[in-house]
């Protein structure tokens, strides 16, 4: 089992109603967020493109939070989750140092929170609050190691796929995929991605 | 008109919390008290003549600067009152997890080398003389295995000055502290602080003895710092970026005035023309120590600020 997501960048349309969904399901405390949305627009004026990119927790199969942990409180689940025990988060914050996304912040408790996949619903058979709003059907949720899950299935059929800061070697298991690349050229993303795959052994 | 924008909603993506200055502080003070430990056991060991008072003030000394240095790193937990989560577990991965454990041991030994130190001062503090007898007993056991004694706090140390370096190094998600250089950096620089912060406490023929010793370090300290630029220059696109943070802006202004200058070259200047035998103004002898703590200082805040403004 390896849990994924997939984002069809081209289909995002910067509508935010996944980060709210999220903030409810999870009872998200006050200016804490689990998703960000980050605006890229390149190009030379009147031929502009642009894009909207959500981004959360990459749930990285390699994920450079978890040794840094003095208490064990980040950790990995069987089915690749990056999780967060609070009842043992001191707030030390080695792992928001070492997250290469900056996607952990402090919650007003004290301690670290993040996108979770909503592990909760997972156990119950749903999908991520986040999926299962998205008015245009841009996340694709589910097991990598599984042929016919909609991650996979959405993967298959992208024509681009791209996962953010390679080089960090944490292996994302969040995915973009769109038809062109927006201001990140120079970057054989193609390969880096199948590499990612190879190396995760999904 | 080119456009070229990139950017993250600030409503949804807040300043990240990362580490605040009492980190920078708590490798300071860290760095210091391995010094303290390892050049204190080095002199015992080596049965150094005209150290005892300087080093009896020091090693008590460290042991209050440790506690302070425990209670910067508490205060900037967000969750302080699960600080007693570092002691239920050993993470091996982990560098803090390390760190808290050694703190810890160091602690103890600080605390038996101490019972030692009280012995030699026990008249002077006579209304101490019911609690100290339990000082008292524990040092004489102490005094007995005072060899064994020195031999773990050189270890422990030695593992203090490198766990304070190692703590950064293993973050590579900042690629200024991606370097192997940091821990031998930062444990040179901490033996030089505990010597510069002896030297507060020394009359002038033993703190003339020791200047071979602390010039040294010094320029060992210069070369590690020239190494871990050249190392960051060298090792990947990223960690070169990191690297010209070191090279200019407010943190070149602090590596090369704060650290290298006023912290390493006009210190060692002054103590190298005291050896010399040189007419040296009493000013400058005195403030000479300060000089060399305030640069270890400003190295540790150098590291830890310019590190989380580098990113992948």
């Amino acid at each position: 089992m390896r849990y994924a997501m997939a984002i069809d960048v081209d289909r995002c349309l910067g509508c935010a109603a996944c980060l709210v969904a999220c903030k409810i399901e999870n009872e998200v405390a006050l200016g804490g967020y689990r998703l960000r949305m980050r605006e890229e627009v390149v190009g030379v004026f009147p031929d502009l493109i642009g894009e909207f990119r959500m981004e959360q927790c990459f749930h990285c199969s390699d994920p450079p939070c978890v040794p840094v942990c003095p208490t064990g409180a980040t950790f990995q689940n069987q089915d690749g989750l990056v999780l967060v025990d609070p009842s043992r988060c001191t707030g030390c914050r080695a792992c928001v140092t070492a997250c290469p996304y900056d996607m952990r912040h402090l919650t007003p408790g004290g301690w670290v929170d993040k996108c979770t996949f909503c592990d909760h619903r997972l156990a119950g058979g749903r999908q991520p609050a986040c999926v299962e709003t998205c008015p245009t059907g841009a996340r694709s949720f589910g097991d990598l190691d599984d042929p016919a899950s909609d991650v996979s299935a959405a993967l298959d059929g992208a024509r681009l796929v791209e996962v953010l800061k390679p080089e960090s070697g944490a292996r994302p298991n969040l995915f973009y995929l769109e038809s062109q690349l927006i201001g990140r050229s120079g970057l054989d993303v193609r390969a880096t991605v199948l590499s990612a795959f190879d190396e995760g052994g999904g | 008109m080119e456009v070229d924008l990139t950017g993250v909603d600030p409503l949804t993506h807040p300043e990240v919390a990362t580490w605040e200055w009492q980190i920078a502080m708590y490798l300071f003070i860290g760095g210091l008290v391995a010094g303290i430990l390892i050049i204190g056991a080095v002199l015992r060991l080596r049965r150094a003549k005209g150290f005892d008072r300087a080093l009896r003030i020091a090693e008590l000394a460290a042991l209050p600067l440790i506690v302070v240095g425990l209670l910067l790193l508490f205060s900037d937990l967000g969750n302080g009152w699960n600080s007693w989560r570092f002691y239920t577990t050993f993470e091996i991965t982990s560098a803090m997890s390390w760190g808290s454990w050694i703190l810890m041991v160091a602690t103890v030994g600080l605390v038996l080398r101490s019972t030692t130190q009280l012995l030699d001062i026990r008249s002077s503090i006579s209304w101490l003389e019911r609690p100290l007898h339990i000082v008292q007993r524990v040092g004489e056991g102490t005094r007995r295995r005072s060899d064994a004694l020195d031999w773990t706090l050189l270890a422990l140390g030695g593992a203090l000055g490198v766990y304070t370096g190692v703590l950064l190094s293993t973050i590579p998600a900042r690629p200024l502290w991606d370097s192997f250089v940091l821990a031998p950096l930062f444990l040179v620089s901490g033996i030089a602080t505990g010597g510069a912060f002896l030297c507060l406490f020394l009359e002038r023929e033993p703190h003339l003895r020791l200047v071979p010793v602390t010039a040294t370090l010094s320029a060992i300290e210069v070369a590690l710092i020239g190494g871990l630029v050249v190392n960051l220059w060298i090792a990947s696109d990223a960690t070169k970026e990191a690297a010209k943070l070191l090279l200019g802006g407010r943190f070149g202004f602090a590596l090369f005035g704060g650290v290298l200058l006023f912290g390493l070259l006009i210190p060692v200047s002054i103590e190298g023309a005291e050896w010399a035998r040189r007419r040296v103004p009493g000013a400058f002898s005195r403030v000479a120590p300060y000089l060399k703590l305030t640069g270890g200082l400003v190295l540790r805040f150098v590291v830890v600020y310019a590190g989380l403004e580098s990113a992948l």
